[in-house]
């Protein structure tokens, strides 16, 4: 039988129609799954009574493994364990640091990264896909049932490839995702509807192999991001490398390490770090020659010091930013397992000048902070007052002549937002164009990151510079990027075709999904039908609705039967199962629906602001 | 809609910030995406495209520079399309001067890039109260020249403020 | 008439209340829908309807309607965890059927 939760006044759900809904905290060390029952969010437990999930993935003979299972082979499987696949997601090799990396890396035709194991090449979306799918078992496993969506947590700072690598992984592992929100901004809203916070706050958010600071302005149930900034290659990970660069150094290994020292030298040094941080010094020992040295805090702290003043530059250029002076935080909240380094907090407390919040649990307030977001996203909340307003965390350009970026939307801009620039033709008769979008704040090509490049083609031959084509960059709530493109003069569509620098493209993913063990091709392809029933069930519910309230006040008879027309016609074909003829039938009542969606807004805009005083808002 | 009607309010260079921010909030706790995840496709795009529009609106509308060019925009003077060039020898003479002297800063001269600084706020200032005077007069072209001058002034402070981050961080 | 919760029951919601900050208590209830015919209602109160009934259980206000009474009069509402799930159980006299799930009955 299944057992009931409280919920919101007048918001108790016909049976079978409440919303199951988690928040993941995707981590780079551990990950969790949180979902809010009775009004409260809370981590949720596998049968072991753990809540932490290490990200770590066994490629085992038999079978697949994760968590603390898979974290067992760590010594003895290195080449097929893999951990803090984090770090690799939406990367090419070229760019990946190889130190301390006990498994084979390869690159994909693509140049995407990838790991050699015994079973094949793994690239870090599927290997990210393993972890989600062990979370999402314990999610239903808790909640009794499949799930309606899950919110997934990212760095803020995490760019487009690395943003939609998660998405994939997300898919692969079956699950609808509502919403990518940002880490630091999910435990902004854990801790500031907690505490009632309003003013401005900052957090610090220093994970295993990740660091982010945002600065968010609380007001009435409204969390409006002004700046963010960080670093997605700098976490406590790091420290351990560099106290094992230190133990190699003073144990005279030399290159090339086994597989199983590099990963010893690792587990060593993360436990000499974990002993450091209430300790004052700490004995290492390694079972090769029986070496053993004492490292002590001191020593650790001159190490990891740069590291650590790294991250402060990173808090005053987001504070300058936010153009926020110090003095008007009410708040820095510490966040992420890493902040337990006391230099860490030391550091932070002396840039900010004032005491830190260090109270609520670094670990669990990122995927409680999401689940809350997930509750309210599916449904189950509808007088939830709550709104977040994050940003783009690097600045969106495009390739010029003589290898300079042009900056088209700049960082920190409030999502989702859209900006339009123009080209031209150079050359008579031309009818293909490649433009070269990329992210980050360097003045030259070669020092951002490259997301894409698109080849416009179907541009209707003119004489040069005749053609007008505008190309449209529209970053959606995700923090996802879109392009789209139209000749002015003739009004043609351009067609885009979209080659993801380092991420997956779209036939990779699909072949993956088909690829992966847990979905027959035909479970795919039945799922495919299902969730293309359940979108006519949507449009139809919704046109419904909508018809019902306006339709005759906003559309002219005629274009009022035309929809109700098309409408019977995506109900009959959506209980078929003809999946291209479905496609078809909701793309065209798309199309024939848009304008009259607009209007709607129109009128709801005027609606919206009519009878409010603005002061009271 | 322009940014002014959608916001509901007169087409003018004075606003009141507080109230501004206030519409701005009210418009996206209705319109943001995260109202539409589970409805139709057609209502999620349209949604992103009216929460964009909003995001647009004010960016545009609590800027000052952007919104006085945006009120010629809506009077028929497109500045970015006029290409038009500044007359004025002596502002851009005064101009390379002062580019001339943020090179030159260095670490030692952290209390005079404060004085630059200032200065380069109060010329902002003061061409901003000129901006508004002259849109009160609807002289366009002249108002026009303005921004051009205020645009010169602010890419100047950003390009300082480049500096400063290089010398002191 | 009346509507019981057992311990469980009792310290989760108190613990549930304080947590959400405010409400007066808890509304049971039933409403018509689902396989069986009636499903039930469990949900947070912040203000009392005309035709709500309030009763008092180890330190937990109980609110239920005065349709919704007649269906619940006896019930017994408890906490209970089957492996990883743990929620509310309503154990009632009055009702003869239910869905596989538990979810709706009838009486």
């Amino acid at each position: 039988m299944a057992l009931l939760q409280i919920a919101e006044p007048g918001s108790s759900k016909a049976p079978h129609q409440h919303k199951l809904a988690v928040g993941i905290d995707l981590g780079t060390t551990n990950s969790l799954v949180a979902s809010v029952k009775s009004g409260q969010a809370i981590p949720l437990v596998d049968t072991e009574n753990n809540y932490l999930l290490p990200s770590i993935v066994h490629y085992g003979e038999m079978h697949i493994s994760t968590g603390y299972t898979a974290e067992k082979n760590l010594l003895t499987d290195p080449l097929n364990t893999l951990f803090s696949v984090k770090r690799l997601i939406g990367k090419s090799f070229a760019e990946v640091d190889r130190t301390f990396l006990p498994y084979q890396l390869s690159a994909h035709e693509s140049g995407t990264v990838q790991i050699d194991t015994r079973c094949g090449e793994i690239n870090a979306v599927q290997a990210s896909s393993e972890i989600l799918k062990t979370l999402i078992k314990c999610a239903k496993k808790n909640l009794q049932g499949d799930l309606d969506g899950v919110v997934i947590t990212v760095p803020a700072y995490f760019d487009d490839a690395q943003r939609q690598g998660t998405k994939d992984a997300a898919r692969l592992a079956g699950v609808h995702v509502l919403r990518l929100i940002n880490e630091p901004t999910a435990a902004a809203i854990a801790y500031g509807l907690d505490a009632a916070q309003e003013g401005v706050i900052a957090v610090y958010d220093l994970g295993g192999g990740t660091f982010d600071i945002s600065i968010l302005r609380l007001h009435k149930g409204v969390f409006e991001v002004l700046a963010t900034g960080g670093d997605t290659l700098l976490g406590g990970d790091d420290f351990d490398v560099q106290i094992a660069k230190w133990i190699k150094e003073k144990a005279n290994l030399v290159d090339p390490l086994s597989p199983k020292l590099q990963q010893e030298l690792l587990k060593t040094s993360r436990k000499a770090k974990q002993v450091l941080s209430d300790q004052p010094n700490v004995t290492i020992t390694l079972s090769q020659d029986n070496f053993s040295i004492v490292l002590t805090k001191i020593q650790f702290e001159s190490l990891i010091a740069p590291l650590v003043k790294k991250t402060i530059r990173a808090c005053k250029r987001a504070m300058k930013d936010a153009n926020v002076a110090l003095a008007e935080l009410v708040e820095v909240v510490m966040v992420g397992g890493s902040i337990r380094v006391p230099l860490v907090k030391e550091l932070v407390a002396a840039y900010f000048k004032r005491e830190l919040l260090t109270s609520i649990d670094p670990d669990t307030v990122v995927a409680i902070g999401a689940a809350i977001q997930a509750d309210i996203l599916v449904g189950n909340k509808p007088d939830a007052d709550m709104l977040l307003l994050d940003v783009l965390p690097l600045s969106l350009g495009l390739e010029t002549m003589g290898d300079l970026v042009e900056k088209v939307i700049p960082r920190n801009t409030t999502i989702p937002v859209a900006r339009a620039q123009e080209f031209t033709t150079f050359k008579d008769g031309q009818t293909a164009m490649l433009i070269h979008v990329v992210q980050g704040e360097r003045e030259l090509v070669g020092d951002c990151r490259s997301l894409a490049r698109f080849v416009l083609t179907g541009i209707p031959p003119m004489a040069v510079g005749a053609a007008h084509i505008r190309v449209t960059f529209q970053v959606d709530a995700d923090g996802l990027l879109n392009v789209s493109a139209l000749e002015k003069s003739s009004g043609v569509q351009a067609h885009i075709e979209v080659k993801p620098s380092y991420g997956l493209n779209d036939n990779q993913v699909i072949e993956m999904l088909s690829a992966s063990h847990s979905f027959a091709k035909q479970d795919l392809q039945a799922r495919m039908l299902i969730e293309q029933q359940v979108e006519v069930k949507r449009v139809i519910e919704n046109l419904t609705d909508a018809l019902q309230k306006d339709g005759l006040q906003l559309l002219e008879q005629g274009e009022f039967d035309a929809i109700n027309e098309n409408m019977a016609i995506l109900e009959k074909i959506g209980a078929g199962d003809d999946k291209q003829a479905i496609k078809e039938a909701l793309k065209s009542i798309d199309k024939l629906t848009s304008h009259y969606a607009s209007l709607r807004m129109d009128v709801s805009i005027n609606k919206a602001l009519t009878g409010h005083a603005v002061t009271d808002i | 809609m322009n940014y002014f009607e959608l916001f509901s309010l007169p087409v003018k260079y004075c606003i009141v910030q507080s109230e501004l921010s206030a519409t701005y909030r009210l418009l996206q706790k209705q319109f943001h995406p995260d109202n539409f995840v589970m409805r139709a496709d057609a209502q999620k795009r349209v949604a992103m495209q009216k929460s964009t529009e909003i995001n647009d609106a004010y960016q545009t509308l609590k800027d000052n520079c952007l919104r006085a060019q945006y009120i010629l925009l809506l009077q028929g003077l497109d500045i970015e399309l006029d290409r038009r060039t500044l007359q004025d020898s002596d502002f851009l003479m005064q101009q390379m001067r002062w580019r001339e002297d943020i090179e030159l800063f260095t670490k030692d001269d952290e209390d005079a890039i404060d004085v630059f600084s200032n200065n380069i706020q109060d010329h902002i200032k003061a061409l901003e109260n000129t901006i508004e005077s002259q849109l009160q007069q609807e002289s366009l072209q002249a108002t026009a020249d303005s921004i051009i001058r205020l645009k010169f002034m602010l890419k100047l402070q950003t390009e300082l403020s480049l500096i400063e981050e290089t010398l002191f961080d | 008439m009346s509507i019981k919760l057992t311990v469980p029951a009792a310290k989760h919601v108190a613990a549930f209340l304080l947590h959400r900050g405010k409400g007066i208590g808890l509304r049971l209830g039933v409403k018509t829908s689902g396989c069986s015919g009636m499903a039930y209602v469990l949900e947070f109160v912040d203000v009392l309807n005309d035709d709500d009934v309030m009763f008092e259980d180890k330190g937990v206000n109980v609110i239920v309607d005065k349709k919704s009474l007649v269906y619940l009069d006896g019930t017994e509402l408890d906490f209970v965890k089957e492996g990883l799930n743990e929620g509310f159980e309503f154990n009632n006299p009055n009702i003869n059927g239910e869905c596989g799930c538990g979810e709706s009955f009838s009486v």
